[in-house]
């Protein structure tokens, strides 16, 4: 008979893993439980207040300082649902019945706890105040995101340049245009999206951009320039059709897609006949254009371009074409 | 006296062979434990920052990365108009589909000409990838309607259709899919978020795969999640959330994921060709894409990342009948030990950083040979009992700690679930997941360690023979299985 | 003003939102969580206008729409899209749509042109 080892080591290693299966099913349940109440809960809760919510955003004149009344008369927990209801319908709406639901927000007391949240330790905590922020815009708000977008952690820059998109002014238009630099920590799709997000608004700043020194901003402004349609920027596109990087210049060749420039046609060519991603990009480019200005341009990229370029510019196969 | 020899050997056998059985039991166990920790930890800090990952802002942005996505289709007339359907209409600002109809039999092709007024693509073919399959005609969606492009080919197989349908793709991101699967219908967002929060250093991202059986489907979308109803698929699905959504998890937190479901993979266009894309020849072929791309990745010194997301993003059906299951279990092992064997000059080179010293090691230890000892221990206790070389009271000991052990580390898989994503909140479900727990150690793991022996002893005999059959059978059965992902 | 209108929207708020506004000015709501119920709504009662997400699970908004245009049902239908899916609005006027409000909504637009369609 064998017994290498101690049997003690097997009976520790059972009883241990016996005692934390029941631990696992306790807490199962447990969580199951809370969970479920938890829910209960707020299906109570919402069943009472969701309707003063909702009369809020129909609301006009006067009638929302009676609403706001009521909800300022109301206990915590029912505020604080008020406030969350709130929040959540703001992600919906815009206009009138938007600036009812911050109105509703505020009276709840969310305002002061997202500012306080902003000066928490937690990046987290951070984060989501710098998002509220944003969505419920109270006084003082741009001012307050401008500084989280130069935030220690990279995860509150982040949002807070996004939430910056929304607001209409030079100010947050500079904050976002710094986040597009290479070490902004923020995601360029982020900080692109947020100047698109400002429109016109954005235009002067991204011209400019186009001549940074950082190519990361550079990318960035060429990719929302066209479709913002910023005025005076096609010139600064052409150049950055033989930028030094080429993500650059396939940024710069989509924007042509929509602001045409005759001057491109030339540069588009060359890049074209370079072949991969980028020549895929030129082409594409250059057949968004008038097909007067690009003729030659396409005959030229019928003879010497390689097939997946060739397909990009429309161009049908040899042996079809034969 | 002269049986004496026998007792003698047997008892120096099970002297030197127990031991390490038992410990490895416990040590397999423990690894996936600490895989599931490392998934705990990952999870509790990615639901704490729900409120503000501003998908909704990037399902709006047209500055989006744009994504191609590659179906190809197999005798799929049943369901390719859905799929097609569901696919277009996913919530995504720039996507394209690319249908590679793979020589089917039936009115697949038809089906789609007929639903989109299918007309003749003739440009330029790139040609970047070699493929096999002749293309019979390129056909798209007339001008405005739907970014769809339909590609008719003769049959050549799952993976090199991809390959066709990838050559075509003209987006910076590619992403293929099965026809058969469901798509979540923020799937794209979900996995292209690392590509635009990493742009240059993210190469590949996949999502999770969660079982459909019995759920509520509607025109190609999940409208209620429920356990399936048999036990076999029941097991599954706590199988898959050990597996694939807390083991990926895990190795994708430790910078070393090597698997990609093929279910739902996305994939930077540029790197997928310059590694030559899906390999047609491999059975695992999505584990041997996602290798060759960590070992390029590796070789070249390169600074990029294959990522997992914890979100689901695809649905799929699995087995349900014992005959289905035992096909693919067969098929998975196979295609790990291929995969595996091919890449052996990997193991524990620490050139190859952890995929090669921590991944590759474990997969070998506790995915390859995990049938293997499962098989030895039931067959040798036994035996070591009837001849009476091994103490009764010990060997029982040995294997209900084993099992014990084991169901708790499924257990904390199932604990892990309750408290991330709870996708299956009925208390019925709960019970089911339950019994699905206990019940996978009575008959289905010693089952599906012998479908996994037999599939790699079939790897180890007879590769050559079986090729070119193997996988145009293998995708002409793939009707009623998911597709081929090697185990865990 | 008077008619009834049915609201098909898979986000509860959503539904809400746009019932209160549309009920503010008088007209007589119902609401649907899903496509399939929604298509059994509107082809069950006679509405004067039909408000319908586009980006529903199971079976979308222009899914249904499409089945009551085949079934030659003509009820005006503002459908409601996600910011930056033109694509969805391509394919809505595509499949017989009238109008079109993208969300964010303001419900004071989104009532605007549900009267405009109630002619």
């Amino acid at each position: 008979m064998i017994t290498p080892l101690p049997a003690e080591f097997l009976w520790v290693v059972l009883i241990a893993s016996s005692a934390l299966i029941v631990g696992s099913l306790a807490a199962l349940l447990l969580q199951r439980t809370r969970r479920h109440a938890r829910a209960r809960r707020r299906e109570a809760l919402d069943a009472q207040l969701r309707p003063l919510v909702l009369e809020a955003t129909v609301a006009e004149g006067d009638e929302i300082d009676d609403v706001l009344e009521r909800v300022r008369a109301l206990a915590r927990v029912e505020r604080e649902h008020i406030g969350r209801t709130a929040y959540q319908m703001l992600r919906d709406i815009t206009g009138e019945a938007a600036t009812n639901l911050r109105a509703v927000a505020d009276a709840a007391g969310l305002v002061p706890r997202v500012v306080a949240d902003t000066r928490s330790r937690d990046a987290v905590i951070r984060a989501d105040a710098a998002e509220a922020l944003g969505l419920l815009a109270p006084e003082g708000a741009l001012e307050r995101l401008r500084e989280l977008a130069r935030d220690p952690s990279p995860e509150v820059r982040t949002v807070a340049v996004r939430a910056l998109g929304g607001f209409d002014d030079d100010a947050a238009v500079r904050s976002i245009v710094a986040a597009l630099a290479a070490d902004s920590g923020v995601p360029a799709t982020v900080a692109t999206t947020a100047l698109l997000q400002q429109g016109w608004a954005a235009g002067d700043r991204v011209r400019l951009a186009l001549e940074d020194e950082d190519p990361s901003v550079r990318r960035g402004a060429a990719r929302v320039a066209g479709i913002l349609q910023a005025p005076g920027s096609a010139e600064r596109l052409v150049a950055l059709v033989d930028d030094p990087l080429e993500s650059v210049r396939i940024a710069a060749m989509r924007s042509l897609e929509r602001v045409p420039s005759r001057d491109a046609v030339g540069p588009l060519v060359r890049a074209a006949l370079e072949g991969g991603v980028l020549g895929e990009a030129a082409a594409t480019t250059l057949l968004a254009m008038p097909g007067a200005w690009t003729r030659e341009a396409i005959a030229r990229i019928d003879h010497e371009a390689e097939p997946g370029v060739r397909r990009a510019a429309g161009l049908r196969r040899k042996e079809a074409a034969a | 006296m002269s049986w004496d020899w026998l007792r003698e050997a047997l008892t120096t056998f099970f002297a030197v062979t127990m031991w390490p059985t038992g410990i490895y039991f416990l040590l397999a166990n423990t690894a996936m434990l600490v895989l599931i920790v490392i998934a705990a930890r990952h999870f509790s800090r990615y639901l704490r920052r729900s409120e503000h990952r501003g998908e909704d802002a990037m399902a709006g942005s047209p500055v989006s990365l744009g994504v191609s996505v590659i179906m190809p289709a197999y005798n799929e007339e049943a369901v390719i108009r859905t799929s097609v359907r569901s696919v277009l209409d996913l919530r995504y600002p720039d996507h394209e589909v690319i249908v590679v109809n793979d020589g089917s039999a039936d009115a697949t092709m038809q089906v789609l000409k007929d639903a989109y007024g299918l007309v003749l693509d003739d440009r330029d073919v790139p040609g970047r990838i070699p493929v096999r399959g002749t293309i019979r005609g390129i056909w798209r969606a007339p001008d405005g309607a739907v970014p769809l492009t339909v590609v008719d080919k003769e049959n050549s197989g799952r993976s090199d259709s991809v390959n066709v349908g990838l050559d075509l793709a003209s987006k910076d991101l590619v992403v293929m899919v099965d026809a058969d699967s469901i798509l979540e219908p923020d799937s794209l967002l979900s996995v292209s978020k690392p590509f635009a929060d990493d742009p240059e250093r993210v190469v590949a991202t996949g999502g999770v795969v969660r079982i459909v059986n019995n759920s509520r489907v509607q025109g190609g979308r999940i409208v209620d999640v429920r356990m399936p109803k048999q036990t076999i698929a029941r097991i599954q699905v706590v199988e898959y959330l050990r597996a694939f959504l807390l083991g990926r998890t895990a190795w994708s937190d430790l910078g070393a994921l090597i698997l990609i479901s093929g279910a739902f993979g996305m994939f930077r266009r540029d790197v997928l060709i310059d590694v030559g894309g899906l390999d047609p020849d491999s059975i695992g072929e999505d584990f041997e894409l996602v290798m060759r791309i960590q070992k390029w990745i590796k070789e070249g010194k390169r600074d990029l990342r294959v990522e997992f997301v914890a979100e689901p993003v695809s649905w799929t059906e699995c087995p349900s009948t014992v005959k289905v299951l035992a096909r693919q279990r067969r098929r998975w092992h196979r295609g790990l030990w291929e995969v595996l064997w091919g890449y052996r000059a990997m193991l524990l080179n620490p050139k190859y950083g952890k995929v090669g010293m921590v991944a590759l090691p474990y997969y070998w230890l506790f995915e390859l040979f995990a049938p293997l000892v499962e098989i030895a221990g039931i067959i040798l206790v036994p035996l070591g009992l009837l001849l009476g070389v091994v103490d009764p009271a010990f060997a029982i000991l040995l294997i209900v700690v084993s099992y014990v052990y084991g169901t708790l580390v499924t257990l904390a898989a199932v604990v892990v679930e309750e408290s991330s994503f709870h996708r299956y909140e009925r208390w019925s479900d709960l019970g089911a997941t339950l019994w699905a727990v206990i019940a996978e150690n009575f008959g289905y793991r010693q089952l599906t360690a012998i479908w996994r022996l037999q599939g790699w002893w079939a790897g180890l005999t007879n590769q050559k023979q079986v090729w070119g059959e193997m996988t145009r059978a293998g995708f002409s059965e793939e009707a009623d299985e998911p597709t081929g992902t090697p185990a865990r | 003003m008077s008619g009834r209108v049915l609201v098909v929207d898979d986000d509860r708020d959503i539904r809400d939102l746009v019932a209160i506004k549309l009920e503010s000015a008088g007209l007589d709501v119902e609401t649907r969580p899903d496509g399939p119920q929604g298509l059994e709504a509107a082809l069950d009662g006679s509405w004067a206008a039909i408000v319908l997400d586009v980006m529903m699970p199971g079976m979308s908004g222009i899914d249904v729409l499409r089945s009551l245009r085949e079934r030659g049902v003509q009820t005006p239908v503002i459908l409601l899209t996600a910011r930056g899916q033109e694509k969805d609005v391509e394919a809505g006027f595509a499949a017989g749509a009238d109008d079109y409000v993208t969300k964010p909504f303001s419900p004071r637009a989104l009532l605007a042109r549900v009267t405009a369609a109630l002619g």
